[in-house]
């Protein structure tokens, strides 16, 4: 969908920000950009819409150059969300959803069933939020209007700058849920960049991680993290590599599913009820659950056809999850 | 107080009227300061490189004292509205490209780029996001600039422009304060009242915008019109009058009353009529016979046929306490009597006004071409002060005076002319600030003195009786004596276009009359 190719940037002639770049961002997927601070991943991002022009290389949506057309309607096309949000002061906050709207001339009545329609999405009471002025909302509302705005004309790419990043802990986790959740439901591709590795774990399907502008790798979290292209990448995932790992590997990886495979958790929360587990929950989400669930007599268990195959104490997780790790060094390929 | 709210009473249209060119300046020169100066800031935060050199050339101007700026407009554009707006634009627009430029980049970048990356052009984004989000900090520069025009409208009166400065001058000249209250007081309420209501108006900003912005445009535009139309309206004859001669007992109201006619009146400085007259910003003014600009200026001086004017003797005026002691001084003084007829001030006057020698060489080797001595040049603490009006020939009297007495007396001079009016000059002569001027008889009568109606007619206009009648009363009222005089008079006269006048077959005063009651 999104194609780069040897796309290098240099500022006033002896900064170079951006160093001969080429991948391919598939459509539907998140794509994350990531590195250490000054690697060049906003100044990579903003050659996509075009708020910086490439020194060198091109770049093209559905094979389409992103010069073949004025900026500025490739822009209105685009989403953009970016850590300081940039929500207009004197704008309510429906008048900020619908600025690409209006500016792609809709009618009145679309533009405001629109907005309605994005706020719900994004958890906000349109009743309660429209029209407020974004003064009087917290970050964590603000960030989820930003992103109503970046969603309102409904392009099908979205680029994000560390929407994130100027949210407490907590919200930030919570939005961040949310917001993969809702991406996975409505289909965008997203070129996400941030510095927060977990972050780019949890939502991004690739990475490409940057190093003074020079890409180090592209792939999947758990490439990145079990065959590392070079001693910087593996150094560079190194300090949170248990955390990551758990991140990376689903519960369904280190179980033999079959095509009737249950999972669920023994005890049920609640008597005669079955608590399901989802299959592609990252081991990481599960250990956090079994904590909470007190795991001394917590298991999983995993039924085939009915028949108990597997009961999972804390320990065999782990167990189970140390002996994939090395299966998958020496087999090459991930499963 | 009694005297000020009577004065206001009497004069109250007047005083409207001067209001309202005060407001007119003040307005005109605003709206174009808004519709460049906005743009302006506005350029300066699209190009960097021209930002610091646009905002220092606007701060540079606003540092030129507000009478120099005047002053440099003068030989520009003349005298008249038309200079004054242009100097008052050019202050209010430091406060208005400084607050747009400032207003601009104050808006966070996270704004600008989300409302680039959301694809709004330039364009868009400036009228969309920047202006109003700058937009009080624009409307607080346009505040700023609304009073300092305010305030530097009324100097604006000294190079013919009308306004309330016209009463405070006028007063300044007559040493009358009721009349300079008159004139400071509505200006101070005016800049108070727009700073007031423009304060409502810039803290209601967003709300009040849209409605606000066309609503005061409308009105600006309007009261700048209406005010640029009765400004420059060109259709009558109109006179230029210095600030004194229409309060004097011997001026414009009388001078009307006299000839029986009335007609529209500018008020400028006297050292801006003869440039006002030839530019045709009026038709008619009130200069002086001894002037040399009459000649130089090709004007027509009108006959007073139904002897209006009384004479006006030069003569020196002196303290009788400092005579009494000093008899060489009015030895030394009495040396110039009867040596300047009104021919030879008139050249000596254009030889300071049109030839551009300075006052004290004229002085000097006119005393030295009549044999007196004018070798000694005291420099040291003056021991007596002549004083003198704002008038090129009190200037040069002044220092032939100093001459005389350094080169024929012991004593050190020192000088203070180019005092504002006649009542300054005399309050000082009375406190014994200075201790000698030149004075004219007619002046001495009518200002100093103002006898009733009937001694006036009794004098009948003779010179030797009107200078033996001042000079009686003023050692009587005030002490103060009357030297011997010079040898010349300078009257007020009625000075036209040549041209016009022949045009119009105007020669006398009556003709004037009778023209204007056509
Ligand atoms: N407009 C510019 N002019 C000059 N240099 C720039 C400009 N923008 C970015 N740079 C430089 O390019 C390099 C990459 O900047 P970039 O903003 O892309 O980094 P980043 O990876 O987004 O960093 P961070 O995580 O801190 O946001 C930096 O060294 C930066 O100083
Ligand atoms: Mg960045």
């Amino acid at each position: 969908m999104i194609r780069l190719q040897n796309v290098t940037k240099t500022f006033n002639s002896d900064t170079t920000a951006v160093d001969n770049i080429s991948f391919h961002v598939k459509e539907g997927e998140t794509f994350g950009l990531v590195g250490t601070s000054g690697c060049g991943k906003t100044t990579t991002l903003k050659m996509i819409n075009r708020l910086i022009e490439p020194t060198s290389g091109t770049i093209t949506i559905n094979g389409n150059s992103i010069t073949s057309q004025e900026p500025q309607k490739l822009r209105r096309n685009i989403g953009y969300v970016i850590q300081d949000v940039g929500l207009f002061p004197h704008y309510t906050i429906e008048q900020n959803i619908s600025t690409v709207p209006k500016l792609l001339e809709w009618n009145e009545r679309r533009v405001q069933s629109r907005s309605e329609e994005l706020l719900e999405m994004v958890g906000l009471s349109p009743e309660i939020f429209s029209e407020r002025f974004p003064e009087s909302l917290s970050g964590g509302q603000q960030q989820r209007v930003g992103l109503a705005r970046a969603l309102a004309a409904d392009p099908s790419i979205i680029l994000m700058d560390e929407p994130f990043g100027a949210l407490d802990p907590i919200t930030k986790r919570q939005i961040r849920t949310e917001v993969s959740k809702l991406f996975k439901q409505i289909k965008k591709t997203i070129v996400l960049v941030t510095h927060d590795i977990f972050e780019a774990f949890e939502m991004c399907d690739r990475l490409c991680l940057l190093d003074e502008g020079k890409m180090q790798q592209i792939g999947t979290p758990k490439e990145l993290l079990f065959h590392p292209a070079s001693d910087f990448v593996d150094s560079f995932l190194a300090s949170n590599r248990f955390q990551l790992e758990l991140l990376s590997i689903t519960i369904s990886n280190i179980l033999e599913l079959k095509e009737n495979s249950e999972l669920y958790w023994s005890p049920p929360s609640e008597k005669d009820q079955q608590d399901d587990i989802q299959a592609d929950k990252s081991l990481y989400e599960i250990l956090e659950e079994m904590e909470q669930r007190n795991h001394e007599n917590g298991a999983i268990i995993h039924r085939i056809d009915g028949r108990v195959a597997d009961s999972l104490s804390f320990s065999d997780l782990l167990n189970r999850f140390q002996s994939y790790k090395k299966d998958l060094k020496i087999g090459g390929e991930d499963g | 107080m009694v005297d000020f709210w009577n004065f206001v009473i009497t004069n109250h249209a007047e005083l409207l009227d001067q209001t309202g060119e005060h407001v007119g300046l003040t307005f005109v020169s605003l709206l174009i300061a808004v519709i460049i100066g906005i743009p302006l800031g506005v350029i300066a935060t699209r190009f960097k490189s021209i930002s610091s050199p646009v905002l220092g050339a606007v701060g540079i101007i606003q540092t030129i004292p507000s009478i120099a700026l005047l002053g440099f407009m003068l030989p520009l554009l003349g005298i008249g509205a038309l200079p004054a707006i242009v100097a008052l634009f050019l202050y209010a627009l430091l406060p208005i490209v400084r607050n747009t430029y400032s207003g601009i980049e104050e808006v966070e970048s996270s704004v600008r780029e989300s409302a680039r990356g959301m694809g709004m052009t330039g364009g868009q984004i400036l009228r969309k996001v920047e202006l109003p989000l700058a937009s009080p900090v624009i409307f607080a520069g346009i505040r700023t600039a609304t009073v300092i025009n305010v305030g530097v409208a009324t100097l604006c009166a000294l190079i013919g422009a009308g306004g309330l400065g016209e009463y405070i001058f006028r007063g300044i000249a007559l040493n009358n304060s009721v009349m300079i209250m008159a004139g400071a007081l509505p200006a101070a309420l005016l800049a108070l009242g727009f700073d007031f209501v423009l304060g409502l108006v810039e803290r209601n900003i967003s709300t009040l915008m849209k409605p606000l912005s066309y609503g005061l445009a409308v009105v600006v535009i309007f009261v700048s019109l209406y005010s640029v139309s009765t400004v420059f309206s060109e259709d009558q004859l109109r006179i230029g009058v210095p600030p004194e001669f229409l309060e004097r007992a011997d001026g414009f109201d009388g001078l009307q009353k006299h000839y029986d006619f009335d007609m529209p009146v500018v008020e400028m400085n006297a050292s801006l009529m003869y440039e006002a007259l030839q530019n045709g910003r009026v038709d008619v003014a009130v200069g002086y016979s001894t002037d040399g600009r009459i000649e130089a200026f090709d004007l027509k001086v009108l006959e007073d046929d139904k002897r209006y004017f009384p004479p006006y003797e030069c003569a020196p005026v002196v303290r009788q306490d400092f005579a009494q002691q000093n008899p060489d001084i009015l030895q030394a003084i009495n040396k110039l009597a009867g040596t300047i007829d009104t021919e030879t001030m008139i050249r000596l006057n254009s030889a300071v006004d049109h030839k551009g020698k300075d006052e004290r060489t004229v002085a000097e080797e006119f005393l030295h071409q009549k044999g007196f001595e004018t070798d000694i040049n005291r420099q040291g603490d003056p021991e007596m002060l002549i004083g003198g009006k704002l008038q090129t020939e009190q200037f040069i009297l002044g220092h032939m005076y100093r001459i005389l007495i350094e080169n024929y007396t012991d004593l050190d001079v020192g000088l203070r002319l180019g005092l504002a009016g006649t009542q300054i000059v005399f309050n000082a002569l009375l406190n014994d600030e200075i201790q000698l001027y030149p004075e004219y008889t007619g002046t001495g009568l009518h200002v100093l003195l103002e006898p009733v109606e009937s001694t006036i007619d009794s004098l009948g206009n003779n010179a030797q009786k009107v200078y033996r009648y001042v000079a009686n009363e003023s050692q009587q009222q005030f002490d103060i004596r009357w030297l011997e005089p010079v040898g010349f008079e300078n009257t007020y006269v009625l000075l036209m276009r040549s041209k016009q006048a022949e045009k119009l077959g105007i020669e006398t005063i009556s003709d004037l009359a009778r023209f204007l009651n056509q």
